[in-house]
């Protein structure tokens, strides 16, 4: 009785942490998408302007960081509102293929040029970026590429394009791909002693865990590092929070933007320079247009900011716990949903009929049977690409706008964990099957009533199988990263946010939340590890 | 006729192997069938098939004097008038109650009348205060005993057992064996039981049948049954109390068996020549001193083991130094006799008792 009162409690639980979810993936008008690149994500400057903003306008921002090009891609799909990225190049084609509107120069910070500090290509105190990367070349000196399209490495192309070298890619080379964030990048020069071209924010942020390197080349005006805000065209896109994206954009360049992004420090420095109002330097930088932009911003009608507006403080304690209750709630619908579906087909599967069913019949089960077993091993990131190629705004269900949201996260567990539940369901049917099926058939029941006692007698295996789901489900990190943008208050999880930490280089809080992730393993596998005993005790 | 049950001409073949040979027989309403004979001989497929778990290859069924027609779906309402024990209890993981319950609800009773049902089967196979029990969690009698409950509670015309008290603690054989007698004679219920053990077919049956190699090689009374068991089938059987010995007719119209060892034993049938007897355990009675009896047959003897089954004592007896006699009383008499190991004691059984075997 009390067991099912304690079910029945958590199930109206988990549907309404459900509901809650799905209410918030539809209230887009109070939310603004801002995507924007890893290098003043990671710097930490949103954290510092964008709670101004909320508490001011009281509208939510989500922010996905992406590398540049990722992030133009991802608003050319319309998933998010607005942009704050760092290639002009990219930049200008995606304002003249039409996806883009009133760019304009938000601040600016300039590049440098890092390397071990014995200089093996000699390249210290250069006034010429190119000359530097041609002494690399030349020596034969190690360099870390990001190589993942984001304005970093657009910068770093278009410098080599300019000495006519294009880099040997490929095992043993100088050159190292690494694909990675500005801060894996850093790490990895350290790590082998190489040279690198870094963000100034990112260095100042990283530069006290990277001993070995030091900055060796930097103030060439093609080091110069813009960052702009784009709108993304709301003809081309009308679902996107037009509105809501100029507020925030006219938040940003106005005077008490401006004066948040100057006043940004980290150990005494400062991170980036104001750009929009100094129109003579946005020329200089590539923005023509820079004060009929910054005119456009005021003329538009944005939200009304709010009189009584308060900054709500939020400490690491709250955000610990805001992304552990994330977590559960995500994973714990996933396996709640995914077990409505999974017991039944499971146990369907498991049984077998008394009379033989139609060659037709049997092959669909066959097939389903082999589709189970190889989703059991589907890898989450593969769930993750799914659910995005189904859910971004040009894919099939587009129009649900669930793309980032801890909606798209449940639906990527579902994904992995539906299988799970459905194959070790049928295993344990199909094992229980034969002689109480026809124990229950010979005291007097139907076959339905027999195939009812055969999944009730499965109950230990059953139970087994939805916590090997949660344990599956809560440790998953690759597909929740790619549907649920890993979005700080919002879709960022115990695994996103270890995976972001460790990139930042915050190990302390990292390791936090990783023990949190494992006590909850252990607790998972405490219950598991208590039902078999007791089904094993039972059972012999 | 009007049998209970009838089994016509029934084959039964497995992926090429024959487990059942062209098998009939009948029993009569409230008869009482015990199969015996060998491993391997087709005991269990039988009654699977008399329970409509398995269809026969070839042959029919016929039970109320109507033909089992297999292609009906609804197979479970002639099922639910049978009720089987099968050799290894099968029981669900919930309580003593909910599994004897289970016959019942599937048949849609009321709560009720379920607990009124559960309680009286409980009671008759002597498990009353186990209903909360976890059903995996009993030993193997008591989990057999609920294996018995579960089939009887719902009042079956026909019940059948494979092998009910193989491997079982003796409390728990006797508690079996007393609810089949109740079950038969008071409530005239129809049994059919495999069995290996002839002693206790020969106490409770009314018909023995041997299937050997998927074939019945004999049907009848179990006197007659008894009278004709060759030493080939008493090599599987358990049987206590069989001797071997010379016979010799007397005036009255009895025989005087010699078995050796100066002991000469009274029975009634008339045969001369080499025998082989058996006097059944239960059939002897023990005497703490020399009593007037008329018994014929009166020996003394020595106990030298003694086996508690709960409320029936098996004696091992030597008598004149040489021959073992098994012997059964029950627990009152043992007690009120005072009954110790190397007690002197004497037996008696009547010459009636002695049965011959072939």
């Amino acid at each position: 009785m009390l067991k099912n009162a304690l079910l029945a409690v958590s199930v109206m639980i988990l549907l309404a942490a459900l509901v809650a979810h799905l209410r918030s993936a539809i209230m887009q008008e109070h939310i603004v998408t801002l995507a924007t690149t890893t290098s003043v994500y990671d710097s930490g400057l949103l954290d510092a302007v964008i709670p101004v903003f909320e508490g001011s306008f009281g509208i939510g921002v989500k922010v996905i960081p992406a590398g540049s090009g990722q992030a133009l891609e991802i608003a050319k799909r319309g998933d998010v509102d607005l942009v704050l990225v760092h290639s002009r190049d990219l930049e200008v084609k995606f304002i003249k293929d039409g996806y883009g509107v009133h760019r304009i120069g938000l601040m600016y910070n300039d590049f440098l040029i890092v390397g071990p500090c014995e200089d093996p290509a000699e390249i210290c105190g250069l006034k010429d970026a190119a000359e530097a990367l041609l002494r690399i070349a030349v020596s034969g000196s190690k360099f870390v590429s990001r190589a993942d399209m984001s304005g970093t490495h657009l910068l770093e192309l278009g410098l080599w394009r300019s000495i006519n070298i294009a880099p040997p890619s490929g095992f043993g080379s100088w050159y190292i791909e690494a694909n990675r964030g500005m801060g894996s990048v850093l790490r990895i020069a350290d790590e082998v002693g190489a040279y690198t071209i870094v963000d100034r924010a990112t260095w100042l942020s990283f530069k006290d865990q990277v001993k070995r390197l030091t900055a060796l080349v930097e103030g060439d005006p093609l080091l110069l590092n813009p960052y702009s805000l784009i709108l993304v065209n709301p003809e081309r896109n009308p679902h996107v929070n037009h509105k809501g994206a100029v507020t925030l954009a006219r938040f940003l360049v106005s005077e008490d933007g401006q004066r948040l992004i100057e006043n940004f420090k980290k150990n005494g420095e400062v991170l980036f320079k104001p750009l929009a109002q100094d129109f003579e330097s946005a020329r200089r930088m590539g923005y023509c247009n820079q004060s009929d932009e910054f005119a456009w911003y005021l003329m538009q009608e944005t939200y009304e900011e709010k009189a009584d507006s308060r900054v709500a403080q939020r400490t690491f304690l709250d955000e610990v716990l805001n992304i552990t209750v994330l977590s559960l709630q995500v994973s714990l619908s996933a396996v709640l949903i995914g077990s409505i579906i999974g017991i039944p087909v499971g146990a369907y599967l498991g049984l077998k009929r008394f009379h033989r069913k139609r060659m037709l019949v049997s092959l669909v089960e066959v097939t389903l049977k082999t589709s189970v077993n190889t989703l059991m091993g589907l890898p989450p990131v593969v769930a993750g690409l799914i659910v995005y190629l189904v859910f971004n705004r040009f894919g099939p269900l587009g129009t649900l706008s669930i793309l980032y949201t801890p909606a798209a996260m449940i639906i990527v567990q579902l994904i992995l964990v539906t299988p799970i539940i459905v194959g070790v369901t049928m295993s344990t049917v199909a094992n229980v099957e034969e002689a109480i099926r026809e124990r229950a058939l010979s005291l007097g029941a139907t076959e339905r009533q027999a195939a009812w006692t055969v999944i009730r007698e499965s109950r230990g295996g059953i139970l087994t199988a939805i916590i090997v789901a949660f344990g599956a489900a809560i440790s998953e990190v690759g597909g929740i990263m790619i549907a649920g943008g890993n979005i700080r208050w919002f879709t960022r999880t115990l695994t996103t946010a270890i995976v972001t930490e460790t990139e930042l280089g915050n190990f302390e809080s990292a390791l936090t939340l990783g023990i949190i992730l494992l006590g909850i393993s252990f607790m998972i596998n405490l219950a598991l590890t208590i039902i078999q005993v007791r089904e094993a005790k039972v059972r012999t | 006729m009007d049998y209970h049950v009838s089994v016509r001409e029934v084959y039964k073949e497995f992926h090429g192997i024959v487990a059942l040979k062209g098998v009939s027989f009948n029993v009569e309403r409230g008869g009482f069938l015990a199969i015996i004979g060998p491993n391997g001989a087709g005991k269990t497929t039988l009654l699977r098939i008399l329970d409509l778990l398995e269809e026969p290859t070839r042959g029919e069924i016929w039970l109320d004097g109507e033909r089992v027609n297999y292609v009906r779906h609804d197979l479970y309402l002639l099922r639910r008038r049978i009720g089987f024990v099968p050799q290894r209890p099968i029981l669900f993981n919930a309580s003593v109650f909910d599994n004897v319950a289970y016959g019942l609800r599937v048949r849609g009773l009321g709560a009720t009348e379920v607990k009124e049902r559960v309680e009286e089967a409980l009671e008759i196979v002597q498990l009353n205060g186990f209903e909360k029990r976890n059903a995996l969690k009993l030993s193997g009698g008591e989990a057999q005993r609920v294996s018995l409950a579960q089939a009887l509670v719902t009042d079956p015309h026909l019940l059948l057992l494979d092998e009910p008290t193989v491997n079982l603690d003796p409390r728990s054989t006797s508690v079996i064996e007393e609810s089949l007698i109740h079950l038969n004679r008071d409530k005239k219920m129809t049994i059919i039981m495999t069995s290996h053990d002839l002693s206790q077919v020969e106490n409770i049956a009314h018909q023995i049948a041997i299937l050997s190699g998927g074939r019945i090689v004999d049907v009848g009374g179990v006197e007659e049954m008894l009278s004709k068991i060759s030493s080939k089938v008493l090599k599987y059987m358990r049987l206590e109390n069989v001797f071997t010995g010379v016979s010799t007719v007397t005036d009255q119209g009895t025989s005087i068996v010699d078995i050796g060892d100066g002991l000469r034993i009274e029975a009634s049938f008339m045969k001369p020549g080499e025998v082989r007897i058996h006097i059944p355990p239960d059939s002897i009675t023990v005497l703490a001193e020399k009593v007037k009896t008329s018994a014929r047959n009166l020996f003394e003897g020595r106990i030298h083991q003694i086996t508690d089954y709960g409320h029936k004592i098996k004696l091992k007896i030597k008598v004149k130094d040489g021959r073992d006699f098994s012997v059964e009383i029950t627990k009152k008499s043992f007690e009120e006799m005072k009954l110790n190991l190397g007690s002197n004691i004497l037996i008696s059984f009547k010459a009636s008792s002695v049965k011959l075997l072939q």
